[in-house]
């Protein structure tokens, strides 16, 4: 059965009810075809079951657009068992226009915490939502999606991008005979797809990659910046190169764009189409801004106070590009206004050296409600992710239960992943 | 001219139950809100597909959002007190109800009654097996045996 279904605002319900009605697998109640089916079996059980039919029976012709509005909302793993309830339910859950709806419905669900770490052949994706108010007796149980074979047995993770619209660019490395090859993969954590991208033709050889990844919100495209640079940073005739690629139904074309030198340093970060991370040039610090659409690059200057060195993370602090630092039990938050970069200084309470004592923290990022989010970086037994309240100043932790057999990995955590049910 | 505060009309369910409300929760359900500026809403105005327990439920939230309304799109504050008011509200109702409520919210074109129903059964869906959602949803599962074994097999990660 071919549906169309005018989703978001022009409904076509005739269309919709039109397949309501001529699909047998769903109907509203029908009390009649369910009575007949229990005058098989004892008066008893006529009186006891109809009974339970009154009961649960509710207006149940809710119309279809409704109704794929409800599974919308709901988490990916709920739609994968949801697959099998029925033929028409089957079909409706796969499409493309379900999958997008269920992508632009993200903001409806809770924001999720993503997990990832490599183990023997394979990459594994763990995820749970954020818990909505912290505590020391929280726990929070994981969602594990496919497990991702890693392309080979000798690869490893070499850098991990965060997540964006659900897809991850990651960077796998292989030495092979002392020459180092390096592949850019893009995956769906949910869907357990991922590919391999063809590899660009930088013109000088032997050049060190690093990938970003940008989405595009306008025309709704994944983009890859990939920058080659020379293995030597900082020496007064490096040479650079920057290439970008459109994710258009496994394409990928390599196309050269001009920008100034410069050395990338931390992972990137893309918020709002502009993909951002910060580079160096000649000892000068910047932060690179690369509109994702335009594919034109900008700088942000670094003020002089902020200590933008590798320990700095950049993060999306509500809507806006902010920057962490954790030194010596301070934390620094810089975020970028209109006006120029704002800065708060937090001195951490005295519990969390009775928590974290000596262990290294990863920043992870900041929820909505103000909480700063850190993280192990190694699998360990039990498994916490801290939260620290800048406007609380409270500080807590939450276990993480799950991880299964997993123990001593380098894990890498993400906040405000949004699930995508969409295949490559 | 009176006020939308002041002005007061009539709603009247298909079990024939009134209840006056004023012009700002009136309008509060776009499809009256229709009526009222069509100038069509001389008498009491009826709702054929709503009963009045519905429409009693309707109105209270309604009304809620109308007096607890936030001041403007910063109001943090007022905002939260709204959305927990809202999770206290459904937690009253059986699913029957809330099935109502959201063919309702449908019918009378109220977008945040209708989003606030639709997250409750996602919430309450999300968690159940494939039997338990066709048995709520009255869904025939027509596939053969080997046919959903297949499916299952394709979702696996999610049957963990």
């Amino acid at each position: 059965m071919n549906l169309d279904f005018g989703f978001i605002g022009t409904t076509d319900r005739r269309s919709l009810n039109f397949a309501l009605e001529t699909d047998s697998s769903f109907r509203g109640f029908a009390p009649s075809s369910k009575l007949s089916t229990y005058c098989r079996v004892s008066m008893e059980n006529i009186v006891q079951q109809f009974l339970e039919v009154l009961e649960t029976q509710v207006e149940r012709d809710i119309p279809i657009d409704l109704l794929i509005d409800i599974f919308s909302r709901v988490p990916a793993k709920t739609i994968a068992t949801s697959r099998c309830i029925s033929k028409l339910w089957g079909s409706i859950l796969c499409r493309t226009d379900f999958t997008e709806l269920f992508l632009a419905m993200s903001s409806t669900r809770p924001r999720r915490l993503l997990f990832t770490f490599e183990a023997e052949d394979n990459i594994f994706f763990f995820s749970s939502p954020q818990p909505r108010n912290p505590d020391d007796n929280s726990s929070l149980l994981l969602t594990r999606y496919q497990v991702h074979r890693k392309q080979s047995p000798t690869d490893f993770i070499y850098k991990m991008n965060s997540p964006n619209h659900g897809f991850i660019c990651r960077q796998d490395r292989r030495v092979d005979r002392g020459k180092m090859l390096d592949t850019i993969v893009i995956c769906n954590p949910v869907t357990g797809e991922s590919i391999s991208l063809p590899k660009g033709k930088p013109k000088i050889i032997n050049m060190e990659t690093r990938p970003y990844f940008g989405y595009d919100s306008v025309d709704k495209q994944f983009k890859v910046l990939c920058i080659y640079f020379e293995k030597i940073p900082n020496t007064p005739n490096t040479c650079y190169e920057h290439q970008v690629s459109t994710l258009e139904d496994g394409v990928c074309l390599w196309r050269t764009i001009q920008c100034k030198p410069h050395y990338p340093e931390s992972s990137g970060l893309c918020i709002d189409g502009v993909l951002y991370y910060t580079a160096r040039h000649m000892r000068v610090s910047m932060i690179v801004c690369f509109d994702v659409r335009f594919e034109k690059f900008n700088f942000i200057d670094i003020d002089e106070c902020m200590l933008m060195t590798s320990h700095c993370t950049l993060i999306n602090y509500k809507g806006k590009l902010g920057a962490f630092t954790l030194l010596f039990g301070r934390l620094e938050l810089w975020v970028l206004e209109d006006a120029g970069w704002s800065k708060n200084f937090y001195t951490l309470p005295p519990l969390w050296n009775n928590v974290v004592g000596r262990t290294q923290l990863n920043i992870v990022g900041v929820t909505d409600r103000n909480e700063v989010v850190l993280s192990l970086p190694c699998l360990m037994d039990p498994f916490y992710v801290y939260y620290y309240n800048l406007v609380s100043k409270s500080f807590t932790r939450v276990q993480i239960q799950g991880f299964g057999v997993f123990k001593y990995k380098k894990v890498y955590t993400f906040l405000d992943y949004d699930e995508n049910l969409k295949h490559m | 001219m009176a006020s939308s505060s002041t002005n007061k009309f009539v709603l009247k369910s298909n079990d024939d139950v009134s209840f006056e409300v004023t012009e700002a929760v009136a309008r509060e359900f776009q499809v009256i809100a229709h009526i009222i500026d069509d100038d069509c809403a001389k008498k009491a105005i009826p709702l054929s597909n709503v009963t009045g327990e519905i429409l009693s439920k309707m109105i209270e939230y309604g009304k809620k959002h109308i007096e607890e309304a936030p001041v403007d799109e910063e109001d943090e504050e007022g905002k939260k007190k709204l959305q927990i008011w809202d999770e206290e509200f459904m937690k009253q109702f059986n699913m029957e109800i809330v099935f109502q409520l959201i063919l309702a919210s449908n019918y009378l074109n109220n977008k945040g009654l209708l989003d606030l129903t639709c997250c409750t059964v996602a919430d309450h869906i999300k968690d159940m097996t494939p039997d338990e959602v066709r048995t709520l949803f009255n869904v025939k599962n027509d596939y053969t045996t080997e046919e959903e074994e297949e499916i299952r097999k394709e979702n696996s990660w999610a049957f963990e």
